[in-house]
């Protein structure tokens, strides 16, 4: 008894002498223990920059400093995040940060329990960002009442498009496009005119002119091809491919297949480049490579048209940075994300590179790229932390960039149910068998490579039937209905 | 028992030896089949393995609800066979006349040429195959198109794919292969060819009635190993030639793919095990009964 207590005495002066230590680190950096040295592991998607060992560098120097932390990236590649994200996050390997997305499956992961509760550890982690957020992104980025991952700061005004080459429309002295059919004109122009190009840059698993439709309908994506109308007070579940037009439409793209709009071999074609390397005329997609585009070739005088009937802010998970529940550091990859987000040097590194070297600020606060190919802006999966505060303009930007984007805000419309998450797991037989027949009968729709499209249309639709699209149409529609209920409450 | 243990002290060494092999198999091939418990459970990451709720067969339904399984399933196999045949049959026919050939330098440059495909990855070969099928610039439809016949659209026409998968399958691996035959030869007694010649055998004698019979077990046990691969299509071959062209899936989907297609969206642990689990019980089940017709016919040639 007596050699117990005076065990417990020497274990008391320890912890004393011990705890001691540290309390001068602990005084600096507020109320956090930092004193061990960690290592934070982050993943994020795409590949680094020719110098990002060197960016990587120059923030391990501050974070080392600062958090008494070094931070290793990892990289998950375009060709594969599809497989591979989900593969990280199921093999439990110990990760601090990840990128998340709704593209990534943020929902469904979140659901499936990939990532750390941080209702807790953000508002104490990250104070200033987390006061950041603001209501609308709060309640977008929590699910089942959990905050599973931090939305970046940052929203546009979403929308695809028509994106054409402008030195070419000048040259036929083509207007522009105020229906799907002149796109078809211009189409044909770059065809009878300019035959060393493909009219249009299409491989077959990009957006094709079928998602252009039915946006132009003023519909948004559930699972494809469910889709509802977010203007009605009440949406149906709309199966797209029993909608009036879409025989029509199918017709249609027989006939511009037919006189060779795109590749006859475009079903096979992987190489999406060729609006950006000169070989197509136009290509469909966002805003944003609207602008990539205009900045990369200004000779191509791009030019981007839109026929939807509104525009909806971008979703708060449409870029974010998730802690999986596997970290080991969560507390520590919580503070690297508020210097992130609040420190410029920090932002500026993993956005921009070093200053002097590979970008400047010019006189009128925009932004020079020095270096593209050693570090090119925002090209570095940076997205996840974006902020409107440390965002500068780069240079080059389309002339009537400020009239487009006006021009979005003003026909944008609330969406009320855009929280709306669907939970796909109780038809995910049926979600599986739809998607591989949507690849199997409605693309070959879709570029014309159907020689009889009523036959192959009735067939489209019979397939799915078989697939399951039914039961799927209506477990959506009863989840969408709750979720109505659960919003008049 | 005591036998057993009598046998192990007899010849500890051979089994010192066998050790490492033994422990290799049961880490990397008995261990992961545990796996499989996934393809009966509705798995949660934060649940684990144990933890996640049973599913019972709601994994496996996808397959079969569009009626593609069949057709993917006959699709694998039939593929299988085809190139099974052509490649054994290429590489024994290869593997023959290289070791007839007398210049060494010949012979040497015309194995590495054959050999060369096999270190070529298949996302090239798929590049190669769009530049020579493409409609409008392809090789193919160059040449056709300079010796005036119509150009052919080899994207939108499922039944050539028939043709141009084994084709490019046989160009990949014969060169593989062959070595295996090669060495196979190599290990025959050259008295048997120098009594041959004796006896004035040409060489269509010497071939079917010295090396082929020689060679027989080994073509077995290669046939063997390959039959139990079945069920695999070689995703990395089918994907890379065809991608997503939905206009050939009635002839270019395999297994693979289409598992591949159906579940990259939902990325669903389970499903995918699913599916490899069907694979591997039907691969089982091949395995089991061609093992057993050779068996019965040519004992000595059965793998167990």
């Amino acid at each position: 008894m007596k050699r117990n207590a005076r065990l417990l005495g020497l274990l008391l002066v320890l912890v004393l002498v011990l705890g001691s230590l540290p309390l001068f680190a602990l005084a600096e950096a507020a109320e956090f223990d930092i004193s061990q040295p960690v290592e934070l592991q982050i993943y994020l998607i795409g590949g680094p920059a020719r110098d990002y060992d060197m960016v990587l560098e120059k923030l391990n120097e501050k974070t080392k400093a600062d958090l008494n932390a070094t931070v290793n990236i990892n990289w998950i590649g375009w060709g594969d995040f599809q497989t591979k994200y989900p593969l990280i996050l199921a093999s439990g390997e110990p990760v601090d940060l990840i990128y998340a997305s709704v593209w990534t499956q943020y929902y469904a992961e979140a659901a499936k329990g990939a990532f750390l509760d941080l209702t807790e550890l953000a508002p104490k982690y990250m104070p200033k960002s987390y006061a950041e957020i603001t209501p609308d992104f709060m309640q977008q980025a929590t699910v089942d009442g959990h905050l599973y991952g931090i939305p970046a700061e940052f929203y546009q005004f979403g929308m695809m498009g028509y994106i054409l080459r402008g030195d070419l429309m000048r040259e036929y002295g083509f207007e522009g496009i105020s229906h799907m059919d002149d796109y078809g004109v211009f189409l044909e122009l770059v065809r009878d005119n300019n035959p060393e190009m493909s009219p249009g840059d299409f491989i077959a698993t990009s957006d094709s002119l079928e998602g252009m439709l039915w946006r132009e309908h003023g519909f948004q994506e559930i699972t494809f091809p469910l889709v509802y109308d977010v203007r009605e007070e009440h949406p149906k579940v709309v199966n797209f491919y029993e909608e009036a037009y879409i025989l029509d439409f199918f017709l249609k793209m027989k006939e511009w297949g037919d006189k060779g709009y795109w590749s006859k071999s475009v079903l096979s074609n992987k190489d999406e480049n060729a609006y950006a390397s000169g070989l197509a005329a136009s290509r469909i997609h966002n805003q944003d490579s609207w602008k990539s585009s205009y900045i990369a070739h200004p000779e191509y005088e791009s030019q981007f048209f839109f026929l939807s009937p509104y525009s909806i802010k971008t979703q708060a998970m449409q870029d974010g940075m998730a802690v999986p529940a596997s970290a080991k550091n969560p507390e520590r990859a919580l503070m690297l994300l508020e210097k992130l987000r609040q420190d410029r040097e920090y932002y500026n590194l993993l956005t921009y590179g070093i200053e002097g070297l590979h970008f400047e600020v010019t006189e009128q606060n925009t932004l020079n790229p020095l270096d593209p190919e050693g570090f090119a802006p925002e090209g570095y999966c940076s997205w996840g932390f974006k902020e409107h505060k440390f965002f500068i303009t780069p240079e080059g930007m389309p002339d009537n960039l400020d009239e487009v984007n006006a021009k979005l805000e003003e026909m944008a419309i609330v969406n009320p149910f855009v929280l709306f998450t669907p939970n796909f797991e109780p038809v995910k037989n049926e979600r599986a068998a739809v998607a591989s027949v949507y690849q199997q009968y409605a693309k070959p729709l879709i570029y014309g490579y159907i020689d009889n499209p009523e036959e192959g249309y009735k067939t489209l639709l019979m397939q799915l039937e078989i697939a399951g699209i039914k039961e799927m149409q209506a477990e959506l529609q009863r989840q969408l209905d709750e979720y109505i209920a659960s919003l008049a409450e | 028992m005591n036998n057993f243990l009598m046998e192990m002290k007899k010849n500890r060494m051979l089994y010192i030896m066998l050790l490492p092999a033994v422990l290799l198999v049961l880490l990397l091939n008995y261990l992961p089949m545990a796996g499989i418990i996934l393809a009966f459970k509705n798995f949660r990451y934060n649940l684990g393995i144990w933890g996640s709720e049973w599913a019972g067969l709601r994994n496996f339904r996808f397959f079969f609800l569009s009626g593609t399984g069949w057709m993917v399933t006959r699709n694998t196999i039939l593929y299988n066979l085809i190139n099974l045949l052509t490649t054994q049959l290429l590489a024994i026919i290869i593997a023959i006349v290289l070791n007839d050939i007398r210049g060494r330098l010949f012979k040497k440059l015309s194995q590495s040429a054959i050999f060369l495909p096999y270190f070529i990855s298949w996302i090239i070969v798929g590049v190669f195959a769009y530049n020579i099928f493409n409609y409008e610039s392809g090789l193919l439809n160059g040449a056709l198109k300079a010796l005036g016949a119509k150009p052919v659209n080899v994207y939108a026409e499922p039944s050539l794919w028939w043709l141009i998968i084994p084709s490019f399958n046989a160009w990949k691996w014969v060169g593989y292969t062959s070595v295996i035959y090669i060495a196979a030869i190599t290990g025959i007694d050259p008295e048997c060819y120098e009594s041959a010649d004796i006896d004035g055998a040409n060489i269509f004698q010497k071939t079917f009635y010295i090396t082929l019979p020689s060679i027989r077990t080994t073509i077995i046990i290669m046939l063997l190993l390959s039959i139990g691969r079945i069920l695999r299509g070689d995703f990395q071959m089918f994907y890379q030639l065809v991608g997503n062209n939905g206009q050939l899936f009635s002839a270019t989907d395999v297994i693979d793919t289409f598992v591949f297609r159906s579940l990259v969206t939902g990325g669903d642990l389970s499903m995918s095990s699913a599916a490899t689990f069907y694979q591997s019980v039907l691969c089982f089940l091949i395995i089991v009964l061609v093992n057993g017709v050779v068996r019965r016919v040519d004992p000595d040639s059965a793998l167990f």
